[in-house]
């Protein structure tokens, strides 16, 4: 296949596979399908209509909404013309729109409801070079009257008028692209610092899905089910590059609320997400398989063991013995099929897991029942994926091996360097930036890891985070939070320790779990604060740490730990869009929360901000406990 | 001449007067409240424009047809549609297929074609739940549809209850406390429905409801009830300002 654009290979598979279904979209109850001829023409119709509204070679397309086909129409539409489209995560607040949309230049912003416009018209003074905003969905909108407003649909009656006036203009501008043209503005997440605008090409994109495909190859008949943000590299890496590399079908789910309920419906072949949604899933299945009858749970408990037992001779690349292949799969029929069904896993070939470490716990849970999970690294700039297990090489604690087309070497002070073709071309506007992060073709990751003798990779953590205590140890608090995010009551962690004489813990109970728990166990509890505080919880949390701390090596153990008041929140600007902990951030706010766990106190009063979804602002007074882990129970 | 006329209407239950010679007008497409201390005889109006009681006098007028005595099931099939304050909904049945229920008065098949299910029975269900599932979209229901719907937190039946009103299309839609028991949040949610049911299907709507601030930013017009009598009629702003109205509802030392 000849090095093609995204553009070229939507009209290549046109023509060579018109009537093949490309994207399925569930709406109003059933699933909708295109096929690539109709992709073709929704395209050609926005580009053209795009092209009558003066949208020049060059120019950014920035789109906002949740995975619906007008994303993606509207993603091809701005290339097709030579522009770049810029994707932005749909649950940004109008500050950081206004920074993204004004830093990548986009005159024209593409968005999918009355939410997005509404937070557009908030910050419109903001949006000097903007000079239209268009619409997919008109629920609401019938009463704005707004010169720079547009439907969607308006805007596909113009491109198609325009087309009847001039057929072959819109192929003729497909053809000016060329591979090496940039396609994309990715704006990486910034745990530090304003979000930069990562240029990634055709090439750069392109090439990625060839080298992944040469070890994991996918096909026509494979499905995949995009849900997670289109702006962030590992959706549009699945969703667009490997699905027009290898032509696999992709389903857009209903609402982001039926995801899971999609998620079976379609049971997709390979599957790609951040830990959180694996880990989501464990918690999910641990508290359904304590309330299951006793069969199920005694069924389980007997199959439990086969599972494990073949995850083991994985991982170590040993022999399954005749007698332990043939229990397998009886304990598959009777339980881990079930199990995978229920979450959408049945004919999982891989289930990508990237962006941040998954636990080995989890990692052994997915692969006893059958899941073939595997790791992946990347970021993107480098297109997304550029370490991968290989199938049937899988080590618990690396991330994979390179994918071909692909050079891995650890610098001097232990940063983790990557060179291949899918190195992007810097970030938008930022030369000092660029420079600093890629040198002589060498892309800096800002992690730390390092190599073992087979070629695997080894990720400690961010360079800039790896913890140093006043004792010299050095650690990795993701592997501490990974740790207690294994236990299903907790959601969210933060290790702290750097420049301190121990290990203390930020912790946030899972709302719906622990809720569960208390019910169950007859406590009355009514806010997520409420809930936090009370001693039958802490005492709760307290065993799961106590239990955890075993598995840590002793100075990393965790000797004090508090209960958030609040869950992390990106909108609080405590995690990333994409669920990471901005470790920076989080130290600051908290700063005298910190402070308290590492006095002799054992109880901190705070006083914090809590801004609700619809806005209200409201500041909450209260008592934290500090909970100290006796000598013997596992503190340093 | 108003979509909804209620003409000199008194409901008598042996020597309790529920309405006393209560007479208004409501505006064909506005969303009309009534508001009124508890007991003030609210929901026995709305009772009497839903056939549920028949007055003792006067007459209740739908699109000029006299309907005073007309039977419940037969003014649905006119178009008025009715969300009751506690809740009216199959609990053992799916959020769909209460739904589907709320499409019956429209089901022309019969039993038997209903049984074997072919050709004209086949086309009508799907007729009525390509309908349902607009509602669903419009509720944002489409993440419970297929859950029973007593295991829904009490918001989302709420929602469901306006769901299976909507699934009729009415033309005038009555809505019994539909926020009631809500925090804010969810009242705000439901505030959005009601607008855009008002907006987008262009439905006359008969609010009651106790949340002052909501019947005032909603209403076009709003009528003021008190121990069965009407003691008020008007836009929110001389409602807001009618002394008897305060006295009712604040006392009266707080009347002007």
């Amino acid at each position: 296949m000849k090095d093609m654009t995204f553009p070229q290979a939507l009209i290549n598979r046109a023509k060579t596979s018109g009537n093949k279904v490309a994207i399925r979209e569930k709406d109003y109850g059933i699933w909708n399908e295109y096929t690539y001829s109709d992709y073709y023409r929704e395209v050609k119709a926005v580009s053209l209509g795009l092209a009558k509204l003066g949208f020049q070679r060059g120019d950014k397309l920035a789109i906002i909404g949740d995975n619906r086909p007008e994303w993606v129409f509207s993603e091809l539409a701005a290339q097709s013309l030579g522009g770049i489209s810029v994707g932005i995560y749909q649950e940004s607040l109008p500050h950081e729109l206004s920074y993204i949309i004004d830093n990548c230049d986009a005159q024209f912003v593409i968005v999918e409801d009355q939410e997005q416009v509404d937070k557009l018209l908030e910050i419109e003074n903001e949006l000097t070079k903007v000079q239209k905003i268009i619409f997919y969905d008109n629920r609401g909108m019938r009463n704005y009257q707004h010169e720079k407003l547009m439907y969607f649909k308006d805007l596909q009656s113009i491109g198609e008028a325009f087309d009847k006036e001039d057929p072959n203009y819109f192929e003729k501008e497909v053809e000016k692209g060329k591979y090496e043209d940039i396609a994309i503005l990715s704006y990486t997440s910034g745990t530090t610092g304003n979000p930069k605008g990562t240029m990634l090409t055709y090439k750069n994109l392109v090439e990625m899905a060839k080298n992944l495909s040469k070890i994991d190859p996918l096909d026509e008949k494979d499905e995949y089910l995009s849900f997670l943000p289109l702006a962030w590299i590992g959706e549009q890496m699945m969703t667009i590059s490997m699905a027009f590399y290898n032509g696999t079908v992709v389903n857009f789910p209903e609402e982001p609320s039926t995801v899971m309920e999609n998620l079976r419906e379609i049971g997709p072949h390979v599957m790609f997400s951040p830990p959180r949604i694996y880990e989501d899933m464990l918690s999910k299945f641990q508290v359904k398989i304590q309330e299951a009858s006793w069969l199920k749970r005694k069924l389980y408990e007997w199959c439990k063991p086969i599972g494990e037992k073949v995850a083991e001779a994985h991982f170590n690349k040993k022999d399954i013995s005749l007698k332990n292949k043939l229990l397998y799969k009886i304990a598959d029929y009777f339980i881990f099929s079930a199990i995978r069904d229920h979450f959408g896993l049945l004919r999982i070939k891989r289930a990508y897991t990237g962006g941040a470490p998954l636990g080995p716990d989890v990692f052994k849970f997915f692969h006893s029942i059958g899941v073939n999970v595997k790791s992946i690294y990347g970021q993107t700039e480098v297109s997304g994926i550029a370490i991968v297990h290989q199938d049937g090489d899988i080590k618990l604690d690396s991330v994979g091996q390179p994918i071909p087309g692909t050079e891995v070497m650890i610098s001097d002070d232990g940063e983790i360097l990557i060179k291949s073709s899918s190195v992007c071309h810097g970030y938008y506007k930022n030369e000092e930036s660029t420079k600093k992060t890629i040198e002589n073709g060498w892309l800096h990751t800002g992690d730390a890891g390092y190599l073992d003798d087979s070629g695997h990779l080894y990720v400690i953590d961010r360079l800039k985070d790896v913890i140093r205590l006043q004792t010299g140890e050095m650690f990795s608090p993701q592997f501490i939070e990974n740790k207690l995010k294994f236990s299903p009551y907790i959601k969210e962690a933060v290790a702290i320790g750097r420049d301190r004489p121990y290990v203390s813990a930020i912790i946030n109970i899972d709302m719906a779990n622990v809720g569960h728990w208390a019910e169950k166990n007859q406590l009355v509890y009514t806010t997520y604060q409420d809930l936090s505080s009370k001693k039958e919880v802490i005492e709760l949390i307290q065993q799961q740490v106590v239990e955890i701390n075993k598995q840590l090596p002793e100075k990393a153990r965790i000797k004090k730990f508090v209960l958030l008041y609040k869950e992390l929140d990106a909108d609080d600007e405590e995690l990333t869009r994409t669920k990471k902990v901005r470790r920076q951030f989080v130290a600051k706010k908290y700063a005298s929360l910190i402070d308290g766990m590492y006095s002799t106190s054992d109880a901190i009063n705070v006083e914090g901000k809590i801004r609700y979804r619809d806005g209200k602002e409201q500041t909450i007074k209260t008592t934290l406990q500090i909970v100290s882990m006796d000598e013997g129970e596992g503190a340093a | 001449m108003g979509i909804l006329e209620v003409q000199d209407v008194t409901l008598q239950f042996g020597g309790v007067v529920a309405l006393d010679h209560v007479s208004y007008e409501v505006k064909e497409g506005e969303i009309f409240s009534l508001i009124g201390p508890n007991g003030a005889g609210k929901t026995s109006m709305l009772n009497c424009i839903s056939g549920l009681y028949k007055p003792t006098k006067g007459s209740v007028l739908f699109n000029g047809e006299d309907i005073t005595k007309l039977k419940p099931h037969k003014r649905t099939a006119l178009g008025i549609a009715r969300a009751f304050q506690n809740i009216e909904l199959f609990p053992h049945l799916s959020v769909l297929d209460n739904l589907m229920l709320g499409r019956h008065v429209k089901m022309k098949t019969g039993v038997l074609a209903g049984g074997i299910y072919w050709g004209k029975a086949q086309k009508e269900e799907v007729e009525h739940r390509k309908k349902v599932e607009e509602v669903i979209d419009f509720l944002e229901l489409e993440h419970v549809r297929n859950t029973p719907v007593g295991t829904l937190s009490y918001g989302l039946q709420k929602r469901v209850e306006v769901g299976r009103a909507l699934a009729l299309e009415p033309s005038l839609l009555l809505l019994d406390e539909p926020m009631a028991g809500m925090n804010n949040e969810e009242k705000e949610d439901m505030a959005r429905f009601i607008l855009d049911i008002h907006e987008e299907k262009k439905t006359t709507i008969i609010l009651i409801e106790h949340d002052l601030g909501v019947v005032m930013d909603l209403s076009n017009h709003i009528a003021v009830l008190d121990f069965g009598k009407l003691i008020g009629y008007g836009t929110p702003k001389e409602i807001q300002n009618n002394p008897r109205v305060i006295e009712a509802y604040l006392g009266e030392e707080n009347a002007v």
